[in-house]
């Protein structure tokens, strides 16, 4: 694999992760949205549950994928967004406490304590993952603008898909939704683009490594696929409620 | 502090939280993927609920773990990018295939393996979980070749001040990486299997004080089946880390690992090695004692004060694996790649300051998280395997939970006679 195919997989895994975990994020951060009971929370964490492990592993996979294939890239970035890295791992740490956390307790204090902690947590995982895209345009506005338009477009997207799971809408909010959150991700890589092959590794070096990412693509697709098809499915009978 | 001092300090104190984790997933994994096979094959209801309960603890404790991983990943980046520029290509090269591929698969089938609880015939959903060991294995290995690496270099060679690598397998097969891979798997067995053991001997030490009677909460035979399993796997652990112990001595340098800080990495050397003897030694007796449940018939004075100390005992092989992790990565000070890259070359541009701002924000909130999570960990093993919510209906769970009769119904779940005939959708 050359460096622009390197590029567009680092694309590919960056909007799976948006769509994916985007979701799972919009979701966490209405949890607490006037009017709802706990009856709802509950189930609304059920709608996305099933998605928050096979969803988080993409943004590790891209932060992979700039380790191995483009770490000059990746220190260039982690400088230049310190901050926004260090909120983006911090929220995202919470935030998954706090779903697998949050309904181990029956008490209601506890409950309550987590879902604040994740709606704060969802809400500055997009806003920094949002940022940090916006440092890649190499300027303040952008940061700013990006990562408010990943915490709206979040939460567009996580009604969407809980709407969807709880069976009671068509397909095509889902579609339209998640090419919504997709776009800032696209269009980040294409003004990131010259920058980011700059930062690539060694012909021989990239070579290898894919040929080891093609062959373990067929397990990766297939596992994702039975992710994907368990979602897909209306919350029923023989769901799991863990969260 | 410098900026330096900092950033080493940070990457530590993460790394150990995210290890305490890891030891456990590793340990814990093999069984209950044993566990979860016999009630695929046998269908007994006592391999359900071991298979539910261990998973559940497995599950919680998982969690944190890809947290801390998550948090110590990106440390790469923000703090020792000179690493990345140098040796990235070698030292990134494995970590990739661990995020694209091995942990990838395994977080994707762990979650298949939880919320498809209900949705896959048994010998699948069994396998899931063996795929899971087996991905998450292979995790670890990968992480090892990297650090393996960083102690012993080999394979690679620099160009221009970059380091290429020249032969994949002298990588791969680094003994640095390999015996020492060994030396961790031993350890996470002997971790697992005193967990096994601790979490057990406590609930049959309530089960005894109860004057033997069976009482609702107490499930003896979860509890002596899974003494049993941690007694194996805490000895087969303490064999396995003693063997491949001694064989890392036969790519170190043992004055080179002494010279910048001779007494932690000394006392950490003892340390093991007593602790592993010991563990040995207690593994091979309380086996002998297995031998026709020699162990639960034991004078009731005698083996209540044996269990204390069995579950008392928890923390000891996680405190001995963190003296052991910093044996290593201190016995390679001053160099983060032995002979070739100082530390002190590699450390970003950050000032102190807001180094010290990352340190206290991020070190804060996972050992937070960490203190939470283990403590929700010891009231999910004081409750036992009464409402168990891995694997549970979702009916029940959201019966138990106090929800009302139309959600109920979605779930299957009818209220009084009458009601749950009716059909939801077309009753509204
Ligand atoms: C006779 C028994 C043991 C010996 C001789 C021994 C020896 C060693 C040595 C020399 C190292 C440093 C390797 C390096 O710097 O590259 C090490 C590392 C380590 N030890 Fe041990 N050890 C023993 C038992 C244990 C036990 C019982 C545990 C855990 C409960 C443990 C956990 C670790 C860990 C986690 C590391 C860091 C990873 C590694 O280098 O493999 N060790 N051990």
């Amino acid at each position: 694999m050359s460096a622009p195919a390197w590029g567009v997989l680092l694309t590919a895994l960056l909007v799976g992760w948006v769509v994916l975990d985007g979701a799972v994020q919009g979701v966490g951060a209405s949890l607490l949205r006037p009017g709802r009971t706990a009856e709802e929370r509950r189930l609304l964490l059920a709608a996305v549950g099933p998605l928050l492990l096979p969803g988080e592993v993409w943004l590790i996979a891209a932060a992979g994928v700039l380790l191995g294939a483009f770490p000059h890239a990746e220190s260039e970035l982690a400088a230049a967004g310190y901050p926004a890295v260090v909120a983006l791992v911090a929220s995202w740490a919470v935030r998954d406490a706090g779903f697998w956390l949050r309904s181990r307790r029956t008490s209601v204090a506890w409950r309550r304590r987590w879902d604040r902690a994740i709606v704060v947590s969802s809400t500055l995982l997009s806003a920094s993952f949002g940022a940090l895209l916006g440092v890649a345009w190499g300027n303040a506005v952008a940061a700013v603008v990006l990562a408010v338009v990943a915490v709206v477009l979040a939460g567009v997207h996580g009604r969407a898909v809980a709407a969807r799971r709880l069976g009671m809408t068509a397909r095509l909010p889902l579609w339209l939704t998640s090419g919504a959150v997709a776009a800032p991700v696209v269009a980040t890589m294409a003004v990131a683009w010259p920058h980011l092959m700059d930062g690539a590794v060694s012909q021989e070096a990239l070579r290898g490594l894919g040929i080891m990412i093609l062959a373990a693509l067929p397990a990766l697709l297939l596992a994702q696929g039975a992710a994907w098809w368990m979602v897909a499915r209306r919350l029923g009978p023989k769901d799991v409620v863990f969260f | 502090m410098t900026a330096e001092d900092l950033a080493r300090l940070q990457f530590a104190l993460l790394a150990a939280i995210h290890f305490l984790f890891v030891l456990l997933t590793l340990g814990l994994g093999p069984v209950v993927a044993i566990l979860g096979t016999r009630w695929a094959v046998t269908g007994k209801a006592v391999f359900e609920r071991a298979t539910r309960f261990w998973g559940q603890i497995y599950l919680v404790n998982y969690a944190l773990g890809i947290a801390a991983g998550i948090v110590l990943e990106l440390q790469f980046g923000l703090h020792f990018p000179g690493l990345l520029d140098v040796a990235g290509e070698v030292f990134g090269a494995p970590l990739a295939v661990e995020t694209m591929v091995a942990f990838f698969l395994e977080s994707t089938l762990l979650g298949l393996w939880v919320f498809g609880w209900h949705l896959f015939p048994r010998w699948l959903h069994a396998t899931l979980f063996w795929l899971v060991v087996l991905t998450g294995y292979a995790s670890a290995f990968t992480v090892m070749v990297a650090n393996g690496f960083l102690r012993n270099p080999v394979g690679f060679e620099l160009v221009d001040g970059v380091a290429r690598i020249t032969d994949p397998a002298a990588l791969i097969l680094n003994p640095a990486a390999l015996v020492s891979s060994f030396h961790v798997l031993g350890a996470c067995l002997i971790a697992g299997g005193f967990v096994l053991v601790g979490v057990s001997a406590s609930r049959l030490r309530r089960h005894a004080s109860a004057g033997g009677k069976v009482s609702a909460d107490v499930d003896e035979d979860v509890w002596r089946r899974s003494m049993r399993a941690g007694i194996w796997t805490g000895l087969i652990g303490a064999l396995i880390a003693t063997g491949f112990g001694y064989a890392q001595f036969s790519y170190l340098d043992t004055d080179a690992s002494m010279a910048t800080y001779p007494g932690l990495v000394g006392s950490g050397w003892a340390i093991m090695e007593m602790f592993a003897n010991l563990a040995a030694l207690a593994g091979w007796v309380l086996a002998l004692l297995l031998i026709r449940n020699a162990l639960f018939r034991l004078r009731p004075g005698l083996r209540h004060g044996l269990y204390r100390v069995m579950a008392v005992l928890v923390p000891a092989p996680f405190v001995v694996a963190i003296l052991g992790w910093l044996s290593r990565e201190l016995g390679r000070q001053p160099w983060v790649v032995t002979g070739v890259l100082r530390t002190s070359d590699v450390v970003s541009g950050q000032p102190a300051s807001a180094v010290l701002v990352s340190l206290v924000a991020l070190v804060g909130i996972m050992a937070t998280l960490a203190v939470l999570d283990w403590w929700v960990l010891t009231r999910l093993a004081a409750r036992g395997t009464e409402r168990l919510v891995l694997g549970a209906p979702p009916g029940e769970v959201l019966r138990d939970d106090g929800a009302g009769a139309d959600v109920l119904l979605r779930f299957g779940v009818g209220g009084p006679a009458g009601v749950s005939g009716a059909a939801p959708e077309v009753a509204r």
